[in-house]
């Protein structure tokens, strides 16, 4: 049993902040703003923001989870509760920690202590709309003004703000106003804040981690895509798979990929096909919806024999669902969709780092064994920012089945489709002097040609599966983590990796073992079995209803589970939802 | 008028016709067959993208670079040929029925983005594969398998489309006249820009309405390009106007973007990041 010493050790090494505000208030470049700021100042920092799919006038808010260990999630429990409007008040309230910090403009919000179920808190009141109208400074710098307050509370001094806003909002005509607003807040809550430094860890702890990047679980994936020798992206908006559009638009012209948003999603996968066909390495991103639409591509992919990449960052659905929120809802659809069967490769990074190396994996093994790659994301990695530690990367780029003109013209009888031992064929690009062939959807002999006999359908359904035995080759190694010995096991996939670890270190326990999941298929049964050993409870964690991983584990590894921790209300799962879990299982 | 139906095995694998005896299909493969080889292009420079229907029996039957995609989607693959290696000719060869059916949205918008294909659509005026059912290209009034009381809608005029949403070239020509098939699908293919050519094409089989007979009592050749009233009037039916209806020169997508051919056979080296470094770092 483990003792439960979990929020001593939240409140002295991991904090959360959340700054709610109505949609337009800057909510999000404030998180930003005070993300950089705590990196520079030693911390290792996990954003995450929470909005409605509105531009305008919904409730905002970005979750800060920062820490002197590595973050490895958000946390459901929230520390510092800043309030640019009552909403945020009112949605948020059932979240605070003991001890947790209020921040209001009393004039904006009155929160009332009986709405605080008992959970002691501190209200700080700064009176922002009342300065800023005074020194007749624009409301829009109202989210500076409660940054500014925050920052000072713990011990940030007003230069290094004052620097950070200058590198942040570099666009920005007139920062003046930015500045004065600073000031002022510094000046008005001095007192206040020299009560509550101490209250806070100082910041002498962290090493800086100026050398840092910040960036999101898209962007790594789009860098992952760079690293792979990626040429072509097509892609539709549809959050949150978006902004790996907006990453490829930036990028386009440094790197040399041409970069196309189409009329939809099935243009964009058949776009991919024709690009990839051509030879240049493809991919393309969407969410659920989207790959509705672009089922019919996969398998045209599939019996093409053509490579491709698709990133489906998942979010609640059916339909439109919520567009803005988080789920893994879409495992078992990836693993099937389509008609008929076929392999598929589908990965599902399980952290910021492994979106990076997982994609440019996932573009060398669509290319070398000529099959559609599925990585499964979500919009919580996709859209959740860390401080990164950047390597470079180990990764070797490969291109083991793609003939040129040299070795065409050795070939006498070139068949693009051959039957081969591992059911790869060599493959030829248009340009190519003899190299000439017909890829085609209908089922084709060795050469391309339709072709409707038995034996050749025979043939090239066991052509296309043979390639899984050896495509396991070059999947990457599960995670495994804590102690080989402990007795109780937790298996999950992708995203919600990083909420069980972050448990694991505040319990700071032997007793836990995680094996987090970053291939689903070609599923890695006997390094799942080796990982697993003697164990005496199992548990699996998913952002689902059904327990989809579970499903396939029970079927495939007669794994019996002591218990299934799902959650489905469109929220990632958070740490205190598994040690809730612990709990409820009397594990704690 | 008859064809030369010689087979140059240049260009024409040995694969076996699979059309009925009298399709119209067979005068466009052999005229576009022969335009490619009088207009001198490398074969292996030549991609096909070819949709699902009758019309893509033809993908066996040529030697070239083919891509045999799904039914409405040839437009999608051949674009993605064409951005990343505008060496390539790329040329579309689709039916009506997935052209101006599932594949609509797609052919405006090409025509919006320019890229430099030539689009051949068959057009017979009904879906053939799948046994004669009604298509966008059915007139109202004209019984099919799946309009028996006459066809209630009103068919989608291409040219006019097309013009409307900034087509560079637009022509019209029939499977009945080869002559002025091969010209015009040899000045299409010449044309910079996307190209899309109309061939009225009898379905022998199926479409007992618009027959040879009915199609040469009507057609007529225009000579005057860009001529605002040919395009007005080109869904007339007692008077069926052949020839191009509209030629314009813009700029290709694939020049705009400025990126060139990225396409190759070569193993990708791992780029430079430090300028993504750069940009991310705090
Ligand atoms: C998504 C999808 N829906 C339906 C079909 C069935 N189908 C094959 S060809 C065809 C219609 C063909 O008509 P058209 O495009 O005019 O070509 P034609 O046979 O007349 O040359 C249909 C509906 C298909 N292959 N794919
Ligand atoms: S059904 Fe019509 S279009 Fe199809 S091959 Fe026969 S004649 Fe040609
Ligand atoms: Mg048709």
């Amino acid at each position: 049993m483990l003792k439960n010493n979990t929020k001593k050790e939240l409140n002295i090494l991991t904090k959360t902040i959340l700054i709610g505000g109505a949609a337009g208030e800057g909510i999000k470049s404030g998180g930003h703003l005070l993300s950089r700021l705590l990196i520079k100042h030693g911390y290792n920092v996990f954003l995450y923001d929470e909005y409605p799919s509105l531009i305008k006038g919904g409730h905002n808010s970005v979750r800060i989870t920062y820490s002197i260990y590595p973050v490895y999630s958000t946390t459901k429990l929230i520390d510092v509760l800043i309030c640019l409007d009552d909403k945020t008040f009112e949605e948020h309230k059932h979240e605070l920690n003991e001890g947790a910090i209020i921040i209001v403009d009393p004039k904006i919000v009155k929160p009332s202590i009986d709405d605080l179920n008992n959970i002691s808190c501190e209200i700080l009141e700064v009176e922002v709309s009342q300065i800023l109208r005074l020194h007749k400074i624009h409301k829009l710098m109202k989210n500076l003004c409660f940054i500014s307050f925050f920052c000072n509370l713990i011990g940030i001094e007003q230069n290094r703000l004052i620097e950070e806003c200058k590198l942040v909002f570099d666009n920005i005509q007139n920062i003046d106003p930015n500045l004065t607003a600073i000031d002022l807040i510094y000046r008005y809550t001095n007192d206040c804040a020299n009560l509550y430094k101490l209250r806070f860890f100082s910041n002498s702890q962290g090493q800086s981690l100026i050398n840092n990047l910040f960036l999101s679980g898209n962007e790594l994936t789009g860098i992952g895509g760079i690293e792979g020798g990626l040429k072509f992206y097509a892609g539709y908006p549809m959050t949150p798979s978006s902004t790996i559009l907006d990453f490829f638009i930036k990028w386009q012209r440094e790197y040399q990929i041409v970069v196309k948003q189409t009329e939809d999603e099935i243009a964009a996968i058949n776009m991919a096909i024709g690009a990839s066909f051509a030879g240049a390495r493809s991919m393309v991103a969407t969410s659920g919806g989207g790959f509705s639409l672009m089922v019919e591509g996969l398998g045209l992919a599939a019996i093409t024999e053509t490579p491709i990449v698709i990133i489906l960052s998942q979010r609640p659905g059916p339909a439109t669902g919520m567009p803005t929120w988080t789920a893994q809802g879409d495992l078992q659809f990836v693993l099937h969709a389509s008609q008929d069967e076929f392999p598929r490769v589908v990965f599902a990074p399980t952290s910021h780092d492994e979106a990076r190396k997982i994609t440019q994996i996932a573009i060398n093994i669509a290319d070398n064994y000529q099959v559609p790659v599925i990585i499964l994301l979500d919009k919580y990695l996709s859209e959740s920012f860390v401080n990164y530690e950047w390597k470079d990367t180990t990764i070797h780029n490969t291109r083991t089945t793609i003939l040129t003109e040299d070795k065409l013209e050795r070939i006498s009888e070139y068949k693009r489709y051959e039957l081969t031992s591992n059911g790869v064929s060599m493959r030829s690009i248009p340009g190519q002097k003899n190299g000439i062939h017909l890829a085609s959807g209908d089922e084709s002999d060795e050469y391309g040609y339709p072709n409707e006999t038995a034996t050749n359908r025979k043939n090239k359904v066991e052509k296309r599966w043979k390639k899984v035995e050896f495509i396991k080759n070059d999947i990457p190694e599960i995670n495994v983590y804590g102690s080989p010995n402990a007795e109780t096991v937790f298996i999950t996939w992708g995203s919600t990796t990083g909420s069980i670890l972050e448990t694991i270190r505040r319990f700071n326990t032997q007793n836990i073992k995680l094996i987090a999941l970053n291939t689903l298929f070609p599923l890695p049964s006997d390094d799942i079995k080796d990982a697993l050993g003697r164990y005496e409870r199992i548990f699996c964690v998913e952002n689902n209803f059904t327990g989809q991983l579970a499903q396939i584990l029970e079927y495939e590894l007669d794994i019996e589970f002591t218990g299934k921790l799902l959650k489905y209300d469109g929220r990632p799962v958070f740490p205190e939802d598994v040690i809730e879990f612990l709990k409820k299982q009397n594990f704690i | 008028m008859s064809i030369n139906l010689n087979k140059n095995t240049n260009i024409h694998t040995n694969k076996k016709c699979r059309w009925c005896p009298g399709c119209g299909n067979v005068p466009i493969l052999y005229m576009l067959q022969r335009a490619l080889l009088d207009l001198n292009i490398p074969l292996e420079k030549i991609v096909i993208v070819y949709d699902v229907g009758c019309h893509s029996k033809g993908a066996e039957l040529t030697k070239v670079y083919s891509f045999y995609g799904l039914h409405g989607r040839a437009l999608p693959v051949a674009q993605g040929i064409k951005l990343v290696n505008p060496e390539l000719k790329v040329i579309v060869m689709s039916g009506d029925g997935g052209g101006l059916g599932l594949g609509i949205g797609h052919l405006i918008h090409v025509c919006r983005r320019n890229i430099d294909i030539t689009y051949i659509l068959h057009d017979n005026q009904l879906y053939g594969l799948t046994t004669g059912q009604a298509s966008a290209r059915t007139e109202k009034g004209v019984k099919t398998k799946t309009t028996p009381e006459g066809n209630l809608e009103d068919p989608i005029h291409p040219i006019k489309l097309l013009h409307s949403v900034g087509c560079s070239y637009i022509a019209r020509t029939f499977s009945g006249h080869p002559h002025h098939l091969l010209e015009t699908l040899k000045d299409a293919i010449n044309h910079k820009g996307f190209s899309f050519v109309d061939v009225l094409q009898p379905c022998i089989t199926f479409n007992k309405h618009n027959t040879y007979g009915w199609f040469n009592e009507r057609i007529k050749i225009i000579k005057e390009e860009n001529n605002l009233h040919n395009i007005y009037t080109s869904n007339k039916l007692d008077e069926i106007t052949l020839g191009v209806f509209w030629r314009e020169s813009k700029i290709c997508l694939e020049e705009a973007m400025g990126i060139g051919k990225v396409a190759s056979d070569e193993i990708p080296q791992i780029p430079d990041t430090n300028k993504i470094i750069q940009h991310y770092k705090i």
